[in-house]
């Protein structure tokens, strides 16, 4: 038997120091032991209720701030450090174009942040079932209290019991629509930050997209017409040609 | 960077596509050429990803003679590329190829995942070329229930999020992570460190070298044409124009009732990419009366690189061509 039943898995975790999910291992790890020495000390007989609510509370708050890949992105981030032109006031004169373009980039970005916010409301959702559904788990089989086993067999229920509860809210109807709402307000806020850029680099007399777009159109479209045109000579060339009349 | 393990060579060159024509192993079986369609999501090195995972080195072993395009990586010059251009362009001109190589009218298609798709556009409207048709791991029906991707995308504004340009590779990666995030983001990482627990013995190191050649797959994932994207989401996900025998490519209905040769369909029973209905309803679409299902207790990726799938996915294959 180990004389330390937590080495062996800090062990391991200790070993690769750049894995992605080192530090949430460590904070894993604190949050089990806690939960196990709970278990191992109480009264025999005494159901380790309190323990494991405690437990799935703090596994719900660790995985909180991972949320799917998709809600947020650093460009994202990064752009949410402009000025906030929607409370600017309203637009006269030679600058009116620039800040109504600017406004409707800046309405496009607080409309993303809402949709962000209906996802991530949805994705705290799914920690809560999934903390339930952990904490009854715990409650009808406590895990063996000892070794690096039990530990990564807490790890895999946790993990079960995420994905599970995810699942349900992933293939429902408000999920389905805040993400559809969230890849929408991207597209669209990224629309109108094109359209600044485009404006930017009509300054200095640089090529935009949609110039390059129009010209990748001509050359399809040439493309196009000439793979016509080998057609009709090849069809042309199979021909058998008439012989003329005497 | 990873290209597959097997001696090839390439045989055509179209743009930035390459046809890939693999050196036999085996006695030939006698077989028409096997042409894998792969599909444009990922790289097609995962149908040779390593000698003892190796799709494609199980066909040669059977004595097949086989061929992989290879679409190559899109950039902002394939923006307007179309589903027609890859299947009566690209598709079509690695057939022509191959026919004229083998001086053969027909030959079997090998359609994998999104190529599998590709591959029944391509066989409905081109009958006469194909021989026998394999799809695996292939979506029909794209409403199936369990079909979460589906339900993602159904309200998403195709147009708006294709915008005239590409679609990144980096946002695709993210979103089939999302499928599963505990498990994709999380879990494999935490078993695979498990795994390692005081290792330096040349099997943990071994595992660690094959796991990070899938990791190196997985997230190798080449931007999508824009155009061919946009009309790949809206006529087969949010439309499902397949199932529904509404589907037009190139002013051409796709009707796969006129897919009337012999047909093997290799579905993923832990599928979580295409469920397995999404595949199986294949079954009642196509005028073929030969036509075989079988399942494998095997998830997406496993049905490429699992010891099991190595084992009886080839097997599977040339058996069944080998009475065709």
């Amino acid at each position: 038997m180990d004389t330390n039943p937590w080495q062996p898995w800090s062990a391991f975790t200790a070993a690769a120091p750049s894995a992605p999910p080192q530090d949430l291992i460590d904070r894993f790890n604190r949050l089990a032991r806690t939960y196990v020495d709970a278990v191992t000390t109480s009264t025999p007989g005494t159901p380790p209720g309190d323990a494991a609510q405690v437990f799935g509370d703090a596994l719900r708050d660790l995985f909180a701030p991972m949320q799917p890949p998709l809600t947020g992105t650093r460009a994202m981030d990064a752009a949410s450090d402009r000025p906030d032109f929607l409370s600017a006031p309203p637009a006269f004169g030679a600058g009116r174009e620039h800040q109504l373009r600017a406004q409707r980039q800046a309405a496009a970005w607080q409309r993303l942040e809402e949709a962000q916010r209906r996802l991530q409301r949805l994705w705290l959702d799914a920690l809560r079932d999934a903390g339930e559904a952990f904490v009854a788990r715990l409650k009808d089989h406590p895990p063996p209290a000892e070794g690096a086993a039990a530990m990564r067999a807490l790890y895999d229920t946790w993990i079960d019991c995420a994905e599970d509860a995810y699942s349900r809210i992933a293939h429902g109807a408000p999920f389905c629509k805040a993400f559809a709402d969230s890849v929408n307000a991207a597209s669209h806020w990224r629309r109108e930050l094109q359209v600044i850029a485009r404006h930017a680099a009509a300054l200095p007399d640089l090529p935009t997209r949609a110039e390059l777009n129009s010209l990748h159109q001509q050359l399809r479209s040439t493309e196009e017409r000439l793979r016509l045109v080998e057609a009709e000579l090849r069809a042309a060339k199979a021909k058998p040609r008439r012989r003329k009349s005497p | 960077m990873n290209d597959g393990c097997t001696a090839r060579d390439l045989v055509w060159r179209s743009g930035k596509l390459a046809l890939y024509r693999y050196r036999p192993i085996a006695r030939p079986a006698g077989s028409a050429p096997v042409l894998i369609v792969y599909a444009l999501v990922n790289r097609p090195h995962m149908m040779d990803l390593q000698p003892d995972r190796s799709l494609i080195r199980g066909l040669l072993s059977s004595g097949l003679d086989v061929y992989l395009i290879d679409w190559g990586y899109p950039d902002g010059a394939d923006r307007f590329t179309t589903l027609a251009d890859y299947i009566e362009g690209r598709i079509d001109g690695c057939v022509q190829w191959i026919l004229s190589a083998h001086a053969a009218k027909q030959l079997t298609l090998l359609g994998v995942c999104q190529g599998g798709v590709l591959s029944l556009c391509y066989s409905a409207l081109h009958p006469e070329h194909v021989r026998n048709l394999i799809t695996m791991v292939t979506p029909v029906d794209f409403r199936t229930p369990a079909d979460l991707l589906s339900k993602w995308v159904d309200g998403i504004d195709i147009d708006a999020f294709v915008a005239d340009g590409n679609v990144s590779g980096d946002a695709l990666n993210a979103l089939f992570v999302s499928l599963m995030p505990f498990r994709l983001a999380q879990q494999k990482y935490v078993h695979l460190l498990a795994s390692l627990t005081g290792t330096a013995t040349p099997a943990a190191q071994e595992a660690l070298r094959d796991f990070m050649r899938v990791e190196e797959w997985i997230f190798d994932s080449p931007d999508q044409a824009g155009a061919a994207f946009g009309e790949f989401v809206r006529w087969f996900y949010q439309e499902n124009r397949l199932l529904q025998n509404r589907l037009e490519i190139a002013g051409r209905r796709v009707d796969l009732r006129d897919l009337r040769m012999p047909i093997l369909n290799l579905i993923g029973k832990r599928d979580h990419l295409v469920p397995p209905a999404a595949s199986a309803a294949l079954k009642n679409l196509v005028g073929s009366d030969d036509y075989t299902a079988i399942e494998f207790d095997l998830g997406h990726i496993g049905m490429y690189i699992s010891a099991r799938a190595q084992r009886e996915v080839p097997a599977a294959i040339a058996g069944w061509l080998a009475s065709r």
